[in-house]
């Protein structure tokens, strides 16, 4: 580039450009932020909830029929705020509404804009915060703003954001000096990392550093190397069956262990299986017990090219949402209305966000009207929200977020909706379950919520996990795969195994309690749950204990002592 | 004037009672697999539950009819100058509509109707306020218009393990019976002056928090401006093992009160039991003394 070619000011076409530059870079260092999270539990995965609530926020910047600036920061904001997932989302969802709001009527960016946009970003970010904490994205933003004020006679666009990109990289490196667990944890803050990797990724995309491709979603990359293959056989087939009774999750649950790439969908007559295994046989003999068997297929995957594995598993996808969408009772969907409920015709309607088939048939036994399929690690979006607001018919909604990560979206859809809704914040699910029982349809929203939030202080929630990563933590040196027990949300054990993590709970935060119940998910079993029972029956032979199956990935245990 | 008392099989009174206070008692009908019984004479709570049990239907219970309630009043009239009749809430029964009719058949007797708006041993206690009041010769008027306030006072509290006995009898409104069944939830429902159904006013998970609600209910009926001599406090259950540990809370409970009481307990009987199933257990509170000189 030659010395006078430099870039004085950003058009529309140039804005587009940089946001798709820091749509790469965030795709590029998504896993990376991810792992700066201090909590290794499975939750709160900021360089994902980044990454696809910026995905978002570009889709709809495409849809933006203009070159106008303020229509492109506008249709980016809009974008945004509709796909912001987790809270890391919800601030980035603010910052860009700060690029929108200081381009009003703006054709095109000029540096002075550009300024502006910064200082209105970290503005609008602080104010969408509560209780604002230093020495996280906020602070990164607010220090790259206060750096930008000071660059108004810098003529070339390029050599401003660089300086903007420095601060902003100092301003993060401080942050374990602002946030004692980011020090403890060796990190520095992922949701100011994110931030200053957008920021690197506009620059980039400002100069044209990078190829930047107009493709709209991020495809994960595949290895072309040899892929070392657990499993071995592509097992897949057809059964017409026999005992309508059959249930697809228990079909899921005795073949799971065979392999993995499982998908079990289907209806009362046919049950369609796909696996990867190394015993072919086995699934069907497994088979052939729920009914008649056609369309078999087996394919040795080892002798496949990674292109062809693609492919296939590419259309193997398209045809489990195909049947997906065709079976009746599906516990993955997005959202699950609750027909029993309807009947009612109550004035008040229940959304809450679950995981877990048994977590979520409880919830709607218990009167929720719509359930959110999410939780931890699965944080529905601003739009999953609003299209669940949608879908209610009452004008008096009662929300349960249920993880602390997915409080912000639900309280930005509902600052979006005419409707009357209340969020509750629940962080657990035993939260949601205590805050059900005391509902009364009749009564006054506020009320409604002070009394369920007198009974979510009630309750102990206990939270069985495995560690994501290594990190230090409250003083605990945590290894990957460990096990981490949590008490409302701290973590208070860590260990090898779930038994040891629960007894170390149980002698050092032991309480008299009337009621213990045991949800166990997906890794535990209903024997395994018997065990933990006796861990409690040990310490206090009169305890009340219950055991459900509730199914939710990722969290062998949730335990509630209320 | 010789005042004689009737009530009906669902005052859950016992026997003893019954014969010290000369209290006649009418049954209500209750059939089971195709067979009637008279409520609490031709079977008792014992053998009524172990025949639920082992049948697939659910029990069906109806009201004693004009005629019965005609003959009695017959029989009493020529014992008594005048007959003062308690009965089960006219929102949970057709009794005193049958009682109502036996009288327009017959305008010739002497019988004060009273609606207990209670029911099981809510009713009973009525009942034997009735028959305290008569021993301390209370003029009938008086006694009527004292059971009327007492009768605002009662408050009947109970839970069941399902609530599939009150939804399949009817007595319980649908949108409220609305409850899971996946979780173990129990319901606590209420009875008093102003209900018109069996009206589930709490869900509870567990026992032990069942227990401190039932307790919760004693400590707020217990009114500190009033006598301390006044309580009357009943425990109903409908087979006992239900209701085993909560007794012992509930007595333990009722000791460590400041307060002197009367204190009763029975089984529900057949009629009852079939609404409730098994499983019920509850409370009455009633403020007995608040209308007698002793």
């Amino acid at each position: 580039m030659a010395q006078n070619d430099i870039i004085k000011s950003i058009d529309g076409k140039l804005f587009k450009k940089m946001c798709y530059g820091a749509l790469n870079r965030l795709k590029d260092q998504q896993s990376y932020i991810d792992s700066l999270n201090v909590f290794p539990v499975p939750d709160g995965d900021t360089g994902t909830n980044m990454l696809l609530t910026f995905q978002e926020a570009v889709e709809n910047l495409d849809q933006v029929r203009s070159d106008r600036i303020d229509k492109l920061t506008q249709g980016l904001s809009k974008g945004a705020l509709m796909g912001a997932r987790g809270n890391s989302g919800v601030i980035l969802s603010q910052l860009l509404r700060g690029f929108s709001e200081a381009n009003k009527t703006k054709k095109v960016m000029s540096n002075e804009d550009l300024i502006k946009s910064l200082s209105m970003a970290a503005k609008i970010a602080y104010q969408g915060v509560l209780k604002p904490v230093e020495g996280t994205i906020l602070t990164v933003s607010r220090k790259a703003a206060k750096r930008a004020e000071d660059l108004k006679d810098i003529e070339d666009t390029d050599k401003l954001l660089k300086k903007v990109i420095e601060s902003a990289h100092k301003a993060l490196n401080k942050t374990p000096d602002q946030l004692p667990q980011l020090k403890e944890a060796g990190v520095v803050d992922a949701g100011g990392q994110g931030y200053l990797t957008i920021l690197e990724g506009m620059r980039e995309g400002l100069t044209g550093k990078i190829e930047v491709t107009e493709e709209k979603v991020v495809k994960k990359e595949v290895s072309e190397d040899e892929v070392d293959l657990k499993y071995g056989y592509c097992t897949q087939t057809l059964i017409n069956v026999k005992d309508k009774s059959v249930e697809i999750d228990d079909i899921k649950n005795d073949i799971e262990q065979f392999g993995d790439s499982l998908m079990v969908v289907g209806d009362e007559e046919i049950i369609k299986i796909h696996i990867h295994t190394n015993h072919p046989g086995i699934i069907l003999e497994y088979a052939l017990k729920t009914g008649s068997l056609k369309d078999i297929k087996i394919d040795n995957m080892k002798l496949q090219n990674a292109e062809m594995r693609e492919k296939h598993e590419m259309k193997q996808k398209e045809e489990y949402e195909e049947m997906k969408e065709q079976s009746t009772e599906d516990y993955d969907e997005k959202l699950i209305i609750n027909s029993k409920v309807k009947d009612l015709n109550r004035q008040t309607a229940i959304i809450a966000v679950a995981k877990g088939k048994g977590i979520k048939n409880i919830l709607m036994e218990l009167g929720v009207d719509l359930i959110i399929d999410g939780g931890q690690s699965m944080n529905p979006s601003i739009n999953d929200f609003v299209e669940a607001i949608e879908k209610i018919e009452q004008d008096r909604i009662i929300v349960l977020p249920n993880n602390k990560n997915i409080i912000s979206a639900a309280q930005q859809a509902s600052s979006l909706s005419d409707k009357n809704i209340i969020i509750v914040e629940t962080k657990a699910i035993p939260q949601a379950i205590a805050a059900l029982l005391v509902f009364n349809d009749q009564d006054d929203l506020d009320n409604i919520k002070e009394n369920m939030e007198a009974e979510i202080k009630k309750v102990k929630t206990i939270e069985i996990t495995y560690a994501v990563k290594n990190s230090k933590v409250n003083g605990y040196d945590i290894k990957e795969n460990d096990v981490l027990g949590l008490v409302n949300g701290t973590i208070k054990a860590v260990g090898n195994s779930e038994l040891d993590v629960i007894e170390e709970i149980i002698e050092s935060d032991w309480e008299d309690e009337d009621l213990i119940t045991i949800y166990y998910g997906d890794g535990a079993s209903e024997d395994d749950a018997e065990k933990i029972k006796n861990k409690f029956t040990d310490k206090s032979s009169d305890a009340e204990i219950e055991i459900y199956k509730g199914g939710q990935p990722l969290y062998p245990y949730i335990i509630s002592l209320e | 004037m010789k005042i004689g008392i009737l009530t009906d099989s669902t005052c859950d009174l016992p026997e003893n009672i019954l014969k010290k206070y000369e209290i006649n008692v009418i049954p209500l009908n209750v059939s089971l697999d195709k067979k009637q019984y008279k409520d609490q004479v031709d079977i008792s709570s014992i053998d009524f539950f172990d025949k639920i049990k082992k049948s697939n239907e659910l029990p069906t219970t109806s009201q004693p009819s004009a005629g019965e309630f005609g003959e009695i009043y017959s029989k009493l009239d020529e014992k008594y100058d005048h007959i003062l009749s308690i009965h089960l809430s006219k929102h949970l029964s057709g009794t005193i509509q049958s009682a109502k009719l036996a009288l327009q058949n017959n305008p010739k007797l002497n019988v004060t109707i009273v609606d207990s708006k209670s029911a099981s041993m809510g009713l009973g206690f009525l009942v034997i306020l009735a028959a305290k009041l008569l021993k301390s010769n209370y003029k009938l008027e008086e006694i009527v218009n004292k059971l009327k306030k007492a009768r605002e006072e009662t408050q009947v509290f109970l839970t069941v393990d399902n609530l599939s006995f009150l939804q399949k009898g009817g007595r319980i409104n649908k949108a409220e019976s609305f409850i899971g069944n996946l979780i173990n939830l129990k319901p606590i429902l209420k009875l008093d002056y102003n209900s018109t159904s069996v009206e589930p006013i709490d869900k509870v998970r567990g026992n032990k928090k069942t227990h401190k609600k039932f307790l919760n209910y004693i400590d707020n009926y217990i009114d500190k401006n009033e006598p301390k001599d006044i309580y009357w406090f009943g425990l109903l259950y409908g087979e006992f093992e239900y209701a085993k540990e909560f007794k012992e809370n509930f007595e333990d409970h009722l000791n460590s009160k400041n307060i002197n009481y009367k204190y009763f307990k029975n089984n529900v009987g057949p009629v009852i039991g079939s609404h409730t199933g098994p499983s019920v257990y509850g409370i009455i509170l009633f403020k007995g003394g608040k209308y007698l000189d002793e």
